[in-house]
């Protein structure tokens, strides 16, 4: 039966392994035992530890929270999408900045067209925002569910140094065109 | 004492709460213990996952042990957790006998 030891994650294996292999050769289970074990191998990938995720309250509002929810899926994944969305508006301002604060033109002549491009206006535009979103996402999570008949949830932070380098430079973005949107406007 | 596998006393957590209570003891000891005080006879997958839990919840603990049936025990916060849900429990028999003495 220790074949069944696979379906659990790895460091699930390490630490109950020998143990539970033990249990299995008192048991001899059976088809019902068996289908058990299957079912709740699958269930420990769901339950493994949170890991390097921080739990920032026990209790929120009245939910209990609980320490044994999947960690976030595909975060150097959503950083490097948001890294690419803060692209065309961190040159634009970075060639701005080049041009009206120092006085060095001929980058922002140059490549300054491109940015009337109706594909990269509004990416330009929108961009730091949508960065902010897919990079901070993944990072804070809360998960809120039903469970043996109460309210719970969990609340982690994964603080991947990507996602919150992204994070932050796409918030300073924000500002920068907020700012530049009502001295402009206003 | 039968309790149903769909009976919210039969939580497997609160049984190896209950179970450890009365002293430390491996997996097999726990499951048959269980068996004989609430003939819920749990499945090894579903004992491992609540000891999992409680471990890492610090209610239980592994002792140590030279063989590879690890007994474990009861934490003093297991003690307390055990303590407050069977008198929640014990609160909810109460009403429930009286409604129904009163039907």
């Amino acid at each position: 039966m220790s074949w069944l030891l696979r379906l659990y994650p790895r460091r699930w294996r390490e630490r109950y392994g020998d143990e539970f292999a033990a249990l299995l050769e008192d048991v001899r289970p059976g088809p019902r035992a068996t289908l058990d074990v299957l079912v709740s191998g699958l269930l420990a990938h769901l339950a493994q530890p949170p890991g390097e995720n921080r739990l920032l309250a026990q209790r929120v509002g009245g939910i209990d929270m609980d320490q044994t929810f999947p960690p976030p899926p595909r975060q150097t994944a959503f950083a490097a999408a948001g890294l690419v969305l803060i692209v065309p508006t961190a040159a634009f301002l970075t060639l701005a900045v080049l041009k009206y604060w120092m006085g060095i033109d001929a980058p922002f002549d140059t490549v300054g067209p491109l940015f009337a491009n109706p594909l990269i206006e509004p990416l330009t535009v929108a961009g730091p925002f949508l960065a902010f979103l897919v990079s901070t996402w993944p990072v804070v999570r809360l998960n809120i569910g039903w469970r043996e008949g109460t309210l719970s949830g969990g609340l982690a932070l994964r603080a991947r140094p990507l996602n919150l380098v992204v994070s932050a430079v796409s918030a300073a973005l924000i500002v920068v065109l907020l700012v530049y949107f009502l001295i402009e406007n206003f | 004492v039968a309790i149903g596998p769909r009976d919210g006393t039969a939580d497997p957590g609160l049984l190896v709460l209950m179970s450890l209570a009365a002293g430390p003891k491996h997996g097999y000891a726990v499951m048959t213990d269980i068996e004989s005080f609430s003939r819920v006879r749990m499945g090894p997958g579903t004992l491992y996952g609540a000891l999992a839990r409680l471990e890492r919840e610090r209610l239980i603990e592994p002792l140590k042990s030279d063989d590879r049936r690890r007994p474990y025990r009861l934490t003093d916060a297991g003690g307390r957790s055990l303590r407050a849900r069977l008198e929640g429990i014990g609160l909810l028999v109460q009403v429930g006998r009286r409604r129904l003495a009163a039907r």
